[in-house]
């Protein structure tokens, strides 16, 4: 009974330390991040300044949202093929590949119960890297850009923002 | 017997490989050019949005057209000298591989073709190649295509490109 005990907690502990360090992690701990966002159910309704019914149905089934950026001086495209690698490495698949006029956009998903998605952009000055667990409903995000365009939500990325000084409309 | 649908079975299978070619030839030869945006979108991605729950049905018939594709493959510019040649040796190269023809628009601005390759009553490949006076843009879509859900993934998708398949809703409701 002892070693049955053993095992489970052994296993139980392994699992949860491998997957806090993902190849992501390890990155994001070997360069230096110059801006970084942790996003969870809660945080990422905070930035639905006006309470868009639709942002909130777009991310119910987030569980965690990362959020990196770095400067290109930090990251070279041989270290975002490691990268790339690497995560192929521990079972993600290529889902979506983009390129176009200087920017590199590579989606990478691993299949589970909840599903994680590691998005790698890169393009002249700038890496970033966003990795969701969870699901993002797609059918939602065209009625979210028109949201986003007309400055409904807080531009987390642009602080300093005038728009981001309005109140919320309630 | 055995024999003979044993060759039938490869000559179908090559067949097949010679229209999967082509249009992927036309992707590797244009894949290092930078005046060409390239997208590419696997099986997985799609899967993915299987198990989504649909709010509404608008947005259950853009989740069905999603569920049954494989994968999409676009390349695209708004700068070639050269788009006249691009769009007529792109259609020439599809259509020689056994691709069917599906629909046609000529206007000033630019030309567009869809093809299509069908099998068993299913279109399993949706190929369209615009050419503009700069532009060039062919998109592959491919899996189990149902024309009418993909003009309706066309209209909910805010993707650039994608409204040229809001012409096949626009050709069938003139029937």
């Amino acid at each position: 009974m002892r070693l049955i005990l053993t095992l489970f907690f052994l296993l139980t502990f392994s699992s949860v330390i491998c997957a806090q360090s993902s190849a992501v992690t390890e990155f994001k701990d070997n360069h230096e991040t110059a801006l970084a966002f942790y996003f969870y159910p809660s945080t990422l309704r905070m930035i639905n300044l006006q309470r868009n019914p639709e942002f909130d149905e777009m991310i119910k089934d987030i569980k965690k949202a990362r959020f990196f950026k770095l400067d290109s001086g930090v990251v070279t495209q041989p270290d975002l093929t490691t990268l790339g690698n690497d995560l192929r490495k521990a079972g993600y698949e290529e889902m979506m590949m983009m390129k176009s006029k200087g920017n590199d956009i590579e989606v990478l998903g691993l299949e589970k119960h909840t599903p994680e998605i590691v998005v790698i952009s890169r393009n002249g000055y700038e890496c970033m890297l966003l990795e969701v667990t969870g699901m993002i409903n797609i059918a939602k995000i065209p009625k979210l850009i028109d949201a986003f365009s007309s400055g409904a939500f807080l531009d987390v990325f642009n602080l300093n923002k005038e728009q981001n000084d309005r109140p919320a409309d309630h | 017997m055995k024999t003979l649908f044993t060759v039938l079975a490869l000559g179908f299978a090559l067949i097949a490989q010679a229209q999967n070619d082509a249009v992927t030839k036309l992707f590797n030869e244009y894949y290092n050019d930078e005046k060409f945006t390239k997208i590419s979108v696997s099986s997985k991605m799609f899967q993915l949005f299987t198990e989504i729950e649909p709010g509404d049905v608008n947005e259950k018939e853009i989740l069905e057209a999603i569920s049954k594709l494989k994968g999409l493959k676009v390349i695209a510019t708004d700068s070639a000298a050269n788009s006249a040649k691009l769009y007529a040796d792109a259609v020439k190269k599809i259509s020689g591989n056994g691709y069917e023809e599906l629909m046609e628009v000529k206007d000033a601005q630019e030309n567009m073709k869809f093809m299509i390759s069908e099998k068993d009553g299913i279109i399993n490949e949706l190929v369209m190649v615009v050419g503009g006076k700069k532009s060039f843009f062919i998109m592959s879509l491919f899996g189990e295509i149902d024309l009418s859900k993909i003009s309706k993934l066309s209209k909910g998708m805010n993707i650039k490109g994608m409204e040229y398949l809001q012409k096949l809703d626009e050709s069938e409701d003139k029937k």
